[in-house]
């Protein structure tokens, strides 16, 4: 759906907005932590929503799939079979200036969980959540690098925000994308005006030579072509994985990442519920079956799985994009720097080392 | 909606001891409903729920067609499967499934059949057992290759005894340690096929046992002459969810429960990562 209305909103009403959205919904909005970090929560006070914001370490994709949630709970009575009580959660939610990294990584996931054997837990959230994206006229942090990965930093119409949001200055241009941002805009007519000729020409302004601001590159094609093709030799993969630890930040803090594991819980065998947790394939036991065996024990082979899955053309085909929208969370994480940024540059060395030739030649470049 | 991690709930309606560990159970939705509507393909799986432990996969041990419940054959092995061991007929069992894909049946027909089983692999290939039994005379000769590690090892005594009477097809059995009352073959599985002719140009081969058994059987079959995609197998994973979701069974691209957990040899040589 192409963007059918562009208004703007003066920075200063942003308040009186996030309080009628706050009116229908739970408003998940960066608001600060007790550190002043940036934090997407709830907001309790319309006040506290903060568009000068950088990124949330913690990605917003945490309210469709929670670190940890229910399933259901099973109660044994008098002999008759368990009672099974499923919980999911109705909660109205509308995510308001998430970044457009992570409005690709939403729907990433909505796609994931929804397609095949629908997740009804997902689901519930995805029916229920409206998203009000903000995008970046600069980079707004180092790590970024959206640019390389169909991530950001801005989003074109149907690339699912219900409103997308573009800081000018003083000012917002609001482009409403989906009916449901339609409805958005309507609760409070009073704030908006139609957006002008000049305004929409500073939006132009606002974009020009974005590409060249951005700090970080991924070479994310290359990397695509190489994990496709299985040609990274496997001493690199021993090499790279040498350098994790195995703590799981990278994935815990992926926006793509989806794993989950499943755990019953009960106290007396009578009463107790099922319990989904997040989980990630750079634990040691995430492939160990109940006999004691694993088929993927080496850290080599679980860290060429986690890239596999991010980077390979088969998971592009059945995921409908690569597997990293270049939200720089994991090379914030990683303190041993082997993160997405830092691995898609090992790969790019080892494209441009010359098969044959004298040994200097050899020798991989520092920086790209 | 219809929500995939709720359970089904199933009674057990017998159990069977086959060995010191591994037990056979014959479970019945409480549901009449979900017990008309469900079925399945020899080769599917069900996640079993022992409630308050957790879920396990473990594939039909019966025929499709047997109408009355399906059954499971359990080896003790992690602490869901240990749980069942002390489950008596009348207790109460979640099912979710079924789960994968099947056993190439439909293109089989008109075909001979050669099942290799080792151990515990067996139970899965009794369901495609009985499947070609049920409709006996639309397949060519059938052939039964049977090996475990020792006589007590051994799972389903009374229908190896039945499929050995029957005459209609022929079953060898071995086992890697003999002991006094073991009259039979020692040796692995894969010395019976000496020991029987076949026609590798008109078979399809199924096997299932120990990764290890399996990678051998496929050795000498390919050495045989059968052709790659007809060498039919099935790959274990661990795995949480059974609808593709959790990605724990994941090996490249493919999902041992989606995908899998059948697959043709000319598909295993092709996963970027040994199976």
């Amino acid at each position: 759906m192409a963007a059918t209305a562009v208004k703007v909103i003066q920075k200063d009403a942003l308040p009186s907005w996030v309080a009628t959205l706050m009116t229908e919904a739970v408003v998940i909005g960066p608001r600060r932590g007790p550190y002043q970090d940036a934090q997407l929560a709830p907001v309790t006070s319309a006040q506290q929503v903060d568009l000068d914001y950088t990124h949330d370490l913690l990605p917003p994709t945490r309210y469709l799939l929670p670190p940890s949630e229910v399933l259901f709970r099973f109660q044994f009575q008098n002999g008759d079979g368990p009672t099974l009580t499923p919980e999911y959660d109705e909660r109205r939610r509308i995510f308001f200036g998430v970044r457009s990294c992570d409005v690709k990584a939403l729907r990433y996931q909505e796609r994931f969980f929804q397609r095949d054997f629908p997740d009804i837990y997902v689901g519930t959230r995805v029916r229920n959540a409206a998203v009000i994206s903000l995008a970046c006229t600069a980079p707004p942090l180092p790590t970024c690098f959206c640019a390389c990965c169909d991530g950001g930093p801005l989003l074109r119409p149907g690339e699912g925000c219900d409103i997308q949001l573009i800081p000018l200055e003083g000012r917002y241009l609001v482009e409403v994308d989906s009916e449901a941002g339609e409805r958005l805009v309507a609760g409070s007519p009073e704030l908006f005006r139609e957006a002008t000729g000049a305004d929409l020409s500073k939006r132009d302004v606002a974009f020009a030579g974005m590409d060249q601001r951005f700090s970080t590159s991924a070479y994310l094609a290359r990397g695509i072509a190489k994990v496709t093709n299985d040609a990274v030799p496997a001493a690199l993969w021993e090499e790279l994985a040498e350098g994790c630890i195995g703590c799981g930040g990278c994935s815990y803090l992926c926006p793509l990442c989806t794993c989950f594991t499943v755990v019953d819980r009960t106290r007396n065998g009578k009463t107790g519920e099922r319990i989904r947790r997040w989980d990630h394939c750079l634990l040691a036991g995430f492939t160990r079956e109940a006999s004691g065996h694993n088929p993927r024990a080496e850290r080599g082979v679980q860290f060429k799985r986690r890239f596999f899955h991010k980077l390979s053309y088969p998971y592009m085909q059945r995921e409908g994009r690569p597997g990293c929208v270049g939200c720089g969370r994991c090379l914030t994480a990683c303190m041993m720097g082997v993160d997405m940024a830092a691995v898609l540059l090992r790969f790019r060395e080892l494209s441009r080392k010359p098969k044959w030739g004298p040994p200097w030649a050899a020798k991989p470049k520092t920086s790209p | 909606m219809e929500n995939v991690y709720l359970p089904h709930l199933t009674r057990i309606a017998e159990v069977r001891r086959e060995t010191v560990d591994t037990l056979t159970y014959l479970l019945r939705f409480a549901d009449p409903g979900v017990a008309r509507s469900f079925t399945f393909k020899p080769g599917q799986f069900v996640e079993v729920s022992v409630f308050g432990v957790g879920e396990a996969p473990i594939g039909f041990a019966s025929g499709p067609s047997n109408g009355d419940g399906f059954e499971i054959t359990v080896r003790a092995m992690g602490s869901v499967t240990r749980a069942l061991q002390r489950f008596q007929p009348g207790g109460w069992v979640g099912i979710r499934g079924p789960y994968g894909n099947s056993f190439p049946l439909e293109e089989t027909r008109g075909l001979d059949v050669l099942i290799v089983g080792g151990g515990i692999g067996l139970p899965p290939l009794r369901s495609l057992i009985e499947a070609i039994l049920h409709e006996r005379e639309a397949f060519g000769a059938i052939s039964i290759l049977y090996g475990a590690r020792t006589p007590q090892d051994r799972v389903y005594k009374g229908e190896l005894e039945r499929w050995k009477n029957r005459g209609d097809l022929l079953l060898l059995e071995t086992v890697d340690v003999g002991d006094e009352s073991w009259t039979g073959s020692v040796g692995v599985v894969t010395t019976l096929f000496a020991r029987m002719s076949m026609d590798p140009s008109k078979t399809v081969a199924f096997t299932c046992g120990p990764p290890i058994m399996i990678k051998f059987v496929i050795q000498d079959l390919l050495k045989l002459g059968f052709p790659e995609d007809r060498i039919v197998s099935t790959l274990e994973r661990t795995m949480k969810c059974g609808v593709g979701k959790c990605g724990h069974c994941a090996i490249g691209s493919k999902y041992v429960c989606v995908d899998g957990p059948v697959f043709t040899y000319k598909q295993l040589k092709d996963l970027p990562e040994p199976p």
